[in-house]
């Protein structure tokens, strides 16, 4: 498991960069290919560069697009994500994912529907038999009303993107399947996207706040500061993960609500995060410093704040950007270790951990694989993230070839 | 250059006090001690433990002493007699526990560490060279499928499919037959049987992110003036990229792997723990979940010194291959 | 040689059984067929045809006894002396369910660790005597025991003749060595168990050795129920002097070389060496007199057991048991590699930590895995214990209020989560005795468990909770909400954990509020010490043989903490800070007041009796709000094993599984 116990690779490639950094800028590779590009500015640069990394480009849509989902979940998917008992598909508890069709019994072609499932019981083996009654169809339709519900918690309303509408009584569409609680997978995963999409965003900004102000402090000022910093982050490092997170687990108090609990356990993981971070923001400023448009403006007059905060930040910005898009996908991974190992979030909190938590077992393998998709997502969410971060480190720096 | 490990190492002794005693007291922070997850195991399991023996069992174990005399017992039992304590739970003296399990734990970490790179040089390496192109664009997806798929999931699906599709005998290194025998062609064999998925799931998930480093570090070496300089001397390209760059390039990895002392160790975990792999991760997360004192504590102390001594290990090696950094 | 064992009428009521349970509601008709007693008759039938072992014994020493191939061996190889002298002179002669076995094979199992040793243990350790398929106590060890009219004194007869597994005498100087050198011992023993006293102030028992083979116990008060402690017996009650003296600081020849030794094997003191060589797992060359002996460490990988040469148990035709040679006890750390185990057919015979939640995956790999799934009945339950002795004081008064127990039954919608996460195996039920227990009490059982969502609100209405605006009920006179925190050790996913979350949700339908905390176990432990628990989902076993196991029944079970500091005081008193005197009308007095008439009660027809009263109490107060049992447990045979039949109870008093005899158990064609 990469991401609780293993420097990312990221991570090692950044601590190289700060031992032999950055070349001096390479005249020679420098060629004129249109004007354009003497006059752009930095950041037009780095967009023009970006651009030629379709996959980072696609990567960037597709993670919009997940964050849109986790933003309007109530909206998005069809069912409630933990309903009242009675609200339950209790007779389609672990249904596979409803399959849609294109062409009726007759052969023709109709806007996707899907047929009435029935179940049945294997006397047996008690396992759950479904089959399609093709004598009742369903039409898939969008904007529909289906459930009711409060969006974020402020008004009600009961449209939701797509669903089979009121009319379709007991009958569900279920995309991605009904876990074993009865409730149907796809909407929990859009609800778990909440937690598991912004505890990445949460960690990995709290992270650099402590990353950026140590480590500049430390790579600005060298010397006693540095040393200290570099000890302490040296120390955090060498202590394995898991037994830190367990006992700083243990100092979070056991009766917090859910909410809670999640920023605990974010501001958990960034604690242990910081030190790449910090490690690289020294890097950066150790070699910035050496540099003359750092000298001319102290030289100047410039106040220390402005120095760092007007000439030295804005040209390694690109870089830590890249750096955090990085980190992302490691928290994301981490989250769902912790769940694993019973440190992170636990029902009825919804998060992709806890999804995956639930199916991490023999018999979901065996019986009901639909419910490892939960694991598809995160899979393409590291994989987003990846190309994304990926796109802007090579872009990070326009003007090499 | 004796001067910097000299500074270097006697930098590492403070560390590695703050270490130990830290060892200590992240074992001790949560509630309760071993005797109170002991009882609780034994009620779990239906025996009857009363109180009155609970607290004779305390005083017998000393759990009831201030913090600083269970730390000082602790710390020159290991500096001094090379006793690191019995593991309450495995009632066995720790240092026999976590010997038993570092030979396989090494063994299983250094060979899917050597797969890993031998998989992802040629590939970190083609990669680099054809930047951008759509074989580049299909190694960088798998690479990244691997980094994003928790490795815990998918030891359970491919134990899953072992078992389902060729009716094999998973989790562990051995059958029943072969546990106990002595080394011989037949156990051998076995072990192979039951190694490849571990080896598999642990080469999946480091595969990628070796991949990325070779790419990125050939990429920036490729850029450099003195490759320009051969390639127009008229070297043969292949020759030329790895006669050189990738050597330079591969150079901070040999350097970096002194920092993956410790993770060769504790990295697997929680694959080692799915697939019931009796090396020292598991044992670790149930000596930390147990409040087993004397063997959590030493694990974390044993895995934060190797992190350290790796680290200088890799800064020597830096200190040798790049002479700059000396002088800073 | 191989024999051919038709098992129908075991299928037929393991199907009917599990059609029953799968049709919910009719579970009764299945118990009747598969009751304790039934299998009783079949055993002398189905034995008839089963003459082949005898064949397998060595002809050239004729013997009243057979003994298993792997031992004949050692005998004509002059190692071992021969069966008879091996034996007790009146072997026990232990009954068999099915049949008469076969020798050989070994059993395949699965164990979690040396903090597991139950499986081992609960088929190795043998005391006195051991409960028969009616669930009475039979002579084991001892062959046969006498009490006083008080029942205060115990006379038990040993087998003349019976030896240790190094081949040493096992006589009544066993009990004195242990009496004397362990039990009375301080550094050894500074709490004796409560399993060797009585009264109020834990007076300790008397030894009396009257002869080789006949020893007394005499205790200060009477003790009816002793025999059931001395069922399964772990280090106590008898030792192997001859071998333990060397680790006892007391007795050994050279102090400094003990001293020594200790220290060398990482201990600090020679008590806790003493302890840890006393246990025959940790420790292969300590005698033992049970089935099998170890014959590696626990702490292994891979945990051995081979057959005892000295057993002292045979079956009816003479042969000595066990039937299996070897018992293997393999290492997991999850569920899932056990299951997968289990599926490929590489798990023999056990119960222990097979999940019903997997029984559609073990059910549908039969076949491939040439086993049967088998089924008992669980002693758990699903319930919530709400402490009525919790420290927040308004909800406290909540608790206690009968009315608000009842309402809390009835707002659930049983049928529903039943068939919901359990699918539809269990039975919906107050937290009772099994309908298998002699204890049974139906008036218990089916209280208040109806689904009426109605009268539960009436009820909580008129006990003056009223909905504030959210619909949350609050506490009377103020605007603070009745809201609570269950705590409990379910683990996320599984079905005890979708249980209560279901619970909670049905609880909001009648305006009261309440959150799932799991916990680690030893963290929930501590907040039982200090009383904080609020509510526990924590459902509960020890529902067979209630009067065996009362503690939970009392309010006095350690960490069930329906009573919490009731219960803490009657077990301490007032030492335990936590503990507190119950008010002096409260019915939890009225419960200890018969269980303290029962614990004297020598005639057992009277303590079943006053048993009643206790759960006549429990029918009217619902001291623990039960939603489900009378659990299918699900038992792993491999098809080939037998002498086990299901449908018995699985619990910790009756030895789970191994309730029949593991020593009984055999390969059909080993």
């Amino acid at each position: 498991m990469a991401s609780i116990t293993e420097k990312t690779w990221f991570d090692q490639i950044e601590e190289q960069d700060n031992w032999h950094d950055d070349e001096p800028f390479d005249e020679g590779s420098f060629k004129a290919e249109d004007e354009k590009i003497f006059v752009a500015s930095y950041w037009q640069l780095m967009w023009w560069k970006f651009r030629k990394h379709r996959m980072a480009m696609v990567s960037a849509v597709i993670i919009v697009l997940l964050y849109l989902v986790a933003v309007f979940a109530e909206f998005v998917a069809p069912y409630n994500p933990d309903p009242h008992p009675s609200e339950l598909f209790v007779s389609y508890k672990l249904a596979p994912p409803s399959r849609v069709h294109f062409i009726d019994e007759e052969g023709n072609f109709q806007r996707p529907f899907v047929y009435k499932i029935a179940q049945e019981r294997d006397p047996e083996t008690l396992r759950r038999i479904y089959a399609e009654d093709t004598s009742e169809k369903y039409p898939i339709r969008f904007f529909v009303n289906g459930p009711e519900y409060e969006m974020w918690g402020l008004f009600p309303a009961q449209k939701h993107l797509f669903g089979l509408g009121p009319e379709a009584g007991e009958q569900g569409f279920f995309l991605l399947g009904v876990d074993e609680g009865a409730r149907d997978l796809f909407t929990r995963i859009c609800f778990g996207a909440r937690i598991s999409l912004t505890i990445g965003l949460v960690a990995v900004v709290i992270s650099l706040i402590l990353g950026i102000i140590l480590g500049g402090i430390s790579g600005y000022y060298g010397g006693t500061a540095d040393n200290v910093i570099q000890r302490i982050i040296e120390f955090i490092r060498s202590v394995p993960e898991i037994p830190l997170i367990m006992a700083l687990a243990a100092a979070l108090p056991a009766d917090w609500p859910v909410v809670r609990l999640y920023f605990g356990i974010t501001i958990l993981l960034s604690f242990v995060g910081w030190t790449g971070l910090a490690r690289v923001v020294r890097g950066r400023f150790l070699s910035l410093r050496e540099e003359d448009f750092v000298m001319a403006a102290r030289l100047s007059g410039s106040s220390e704040m402005r120095v760092i905060l007007r000439h030295m930040l804005p040209s390694f910005l690109s870089h830590i950007i890249a750096s955090l898009t990085l980190s992302i996908p490691g928290i994301i991974l981490s989250e769902t270790g912790l769940s694993f190992i019973g440190l992170g979030l636990r029902p009825p909190a919804i998060s992709w951990g806890v999804l995956l938590q639930d199916a991490q077992k023999v018999k979901t393998v065996a019986l009901a694989p639909w419910l490892l998709i939960p694991a598809l997502a995160v899979v393409l969410t590291v994989l987003a993230f990846n190309f994304l971060g990926d796109g802007i480190r090579d872009a990070a720096d326009p003007y090499s070839k | 250059m004796a001067i910097f490990i000299l500074r270097r190492v006697l930098y590492m002794i403070p560390t590695l006090i703050v270490i130990s005693f830290l060892s200590f007291v992240i074992i001790q922070a949560p509630p309760g001690d071993f005797l109170t997850s002991y009882a609780a195991q034994l009620r779990a399991q239906g025996d009857e433990v009363d109180e009155a023996r609970l607290e004779a069992l305390r005083v017998r174990y000393g759990l009831g002493e201030p913090f600083y005399k269970q730390y000082w017992k602790w710390i020159s039992g290991i500096l001094l007699r090379n006793d690191w304590g019995q593991s309450m739970e495995w009632q066995k003296p720790v240092k026999d526990l976590i010997w038993e399990r570092l030979a396989l734990t090494a063994a299983l970490s250094l060979s899917s560490l050597f797969v890993s790179w031998f998989i992802a040089i040629p590939i970190g390496v083609y990669s680099a060279t054809h930047q951008y192109s759509w074989l580049d664009y299909l190694m960088t997806f798998f690479s990244f499928v691997g980094l994003g798929t928790p490795g815990f999931l998918l030891a359970l699906i491919i134990m899953y499919l072992a078992q389902s599709q060729l009716g094999m005998n998973v989790g562990g290194l051995f059958s029943n037959e072969y546990m106990l025998a002595p080394w011989s062609l037949a156990k051998f064999v076995d072990m192979l049987k039951h190694i490849w998925i571990p080896m598999v799931i642990l080469a999946f998930g480091s595969t990628a992110g070796n991949i990325r480093i070779t790419r990125a570090n050939l990429l920036d070496e490729l850029n450099k003036p003195y490759v320009e300089t051969a390639r127009a001397k008229g070297l043969r390209e292949n020759r030329l990229i790895w006669k050189y760059p990738v050597r330079v390039a591969l150079n901070p990895f040999f350097s970096t792997v002194g920092w993956s002392l410790a993770s060769l160790i504790s990295g697997t975990t929680l694959v080692a723990l799915v697939l019931s792999l009796q090396t020292t991760g598991p044992m670790l997360l149930r000596a930390l979940t147990s409040q087993d004192m004397y063997l959590a504590g030493s694990f974390i102390l044993l895995l934060s010194t190797l992190t350290v001594v790796g680290t200088l290990i890799s800064d020597i090696a830096l200190a040798i291959a790049d002479p700059r950094i000396r002088v800073n | 040689m191989k024999k051919i064992v038709k098992r129908g009428q075991v299928s037929r009521r393991e199907f009917m059984r599990l059609s029953a349970l799968a049709g919910a509601g009719a579970f009764v008709a299945a118990c009747g067929g598969a009751g304790p007693a039934a299998p009783a008759e079949e055993a002398p039938a189905a034995a008839a045809p089963a003459e082949a072992p005898a064949a397998d014994a060595p002809a050239a020493a004729p013997s009243t006894y057979n003994e298993a191939p792997m031992l004949a061996d050692l005998v004509s190889a002059g190692s071992l002396p021969p069966v008879d002298e091996r034996l007790p002179s009146t072997p026990m002669v232990m009954p068999v369910a099915e049949m008469t076995g076969s020798y050989g094979g070994t059993f395949r199992r699965g164990f979690k660790g040396v903090s597991d040793r139950w499986g081992p243990t609960k088929m190795q350790d043998r005391g006195m005597a051991w409960y028969d398929q009616d669930l009475n106590m039979q002579p084991r060890i001892a062959e046969s025991w006498e009490i006083n009219e008080d029942a205060s004194s115990w006379t038990f007869h040993m087998r003349e003749g019976m030896k240790w597994s190094d081949g040493t005498p096992f006589t009544t100087e066993s009990i004195q060595w242990w009496y004397d050198n362990e039990l009375k011992n301080e550094t050894l023993t500074p709490a004796p168990s409560s399993s060797w006293t009585t009264g109020a102030d834990a007076t300790l028992m008397e030894l009396e050795v009257a002869d080789d083979y006949t020893f007394t116990l005499k205790f200060s008060d009477p003790n009816p129920l002793f025999i059931y402690k001395v069922g399964r017996l772990t280090n106590a009650l008898y030792e192997p002097g001859h071998y333990m003296a060397q680790f006892h600081m007391d007795l050994t020849d050279d102090q400094a070389a003990l001293e020594a030794a200790s220290k060398e094997a990482g201990f600090e003191s020679w008590d806790q060496y003493y302890t840890d060589r006393n246990n025959w797992y940790l420790n292969p060359e300590k005698p033992s007199v049970g089935p099998w002996l170890a014959k590696n460490e626990l702490s292994n990988e891979l945990f051995l057991m081979e057959r005892n040469p000295y057993f002292f148990a045979v079956d009816a035709d003479g042969n000595q048991l066990p039937y299996v040679d070897n018992v293997e006890h393999r290492l997991f750390e999850t569920p899932d590699v056990f299951n997968l185990w289990i599926i490929n057919g590489e798990i023999d015979f056990q119960n222990r930590h097979v999940g019903l939640d997997s029984f559609t995956l073990f059910k549908e790999n039969e076949e491939q895995g040439d086993y049967q799934v088998m089924i008992g009945s669980s002693a758990g339950h699903v319930a919530i214990q709400m402490n009525l002795t919790t420290k927040n004081e308004p909800l406290r008064e909540f608790f206690n209020n009968r009315d608000v127990r009842v309402a809390l039954s009835l707002a659930v919608d049983r049928e529903a989560m039943n068939e919901l996460i359990y699918d539809g195996l269990l039975t919906p039920r107050q937290y009772s005795p099994l309908s298998k227990s002699p204890q049974f009490y139906e008036k218990l059982s089916n209280a208040y468990i109806e689904y009426d969502v109605d009268q539960a609100n009436s009820l909580l209405d008129g006990a003056g909770y009223e909905r504030g605006a959210d619909g949350i009920r609050v506490f009377p006179g103020t605007s603070d909400p009745v809201s609570f925190v269950i705590e409990g050790t379910d683990q996320p996913g599984t079905q005890g954990e979708q249980a209560v979350l279901q619970v909670i949700k049905y609880y909001e339908d009648v305006g009261v509020k309440a959150s799932y905390k799991g916990f680690e176990r030893s963290l929930y432990e501590e907040h039982w010490g200090a009383n904080e628990i609020e509510a526990a989902w924590w459902g509960g076993d020890r529902t067979v043989l209630p009067i065996v196991a009362p503690w939970i029944f009392l309010g006095t079970m350690i960490d069930r903490p329906w009573a919490d500091a009731w219960g803490k005081w009657r077990n301490s008193g007032d030492s335990d800070p936590n503990a507190e005197e119950p008010p002096a009308d409260h019915w939890i007095r009225d419960i200890w007041a018969v269980w303290d008439q029962i614990e004297v009660e020598p005639d057992s027809d009277k303590r079943n009796e006053l048993f009643t009263q206790i759960l006549d109490i429990w029918a009217e107060e619902l001291p623990m709000v039960g939603y489900l049992g009378e659990s299918p447990a699900l038992i792993i045979v491999k098809n080939g094993v037998h002498n086990y039949l299901p449908g018995f109870p699985i619990d910790d008093t009756t030895g789970d599984e191994h309730l029949l005899n593991t020593e009984t158990y055999f390969w059909e064609s080993a």
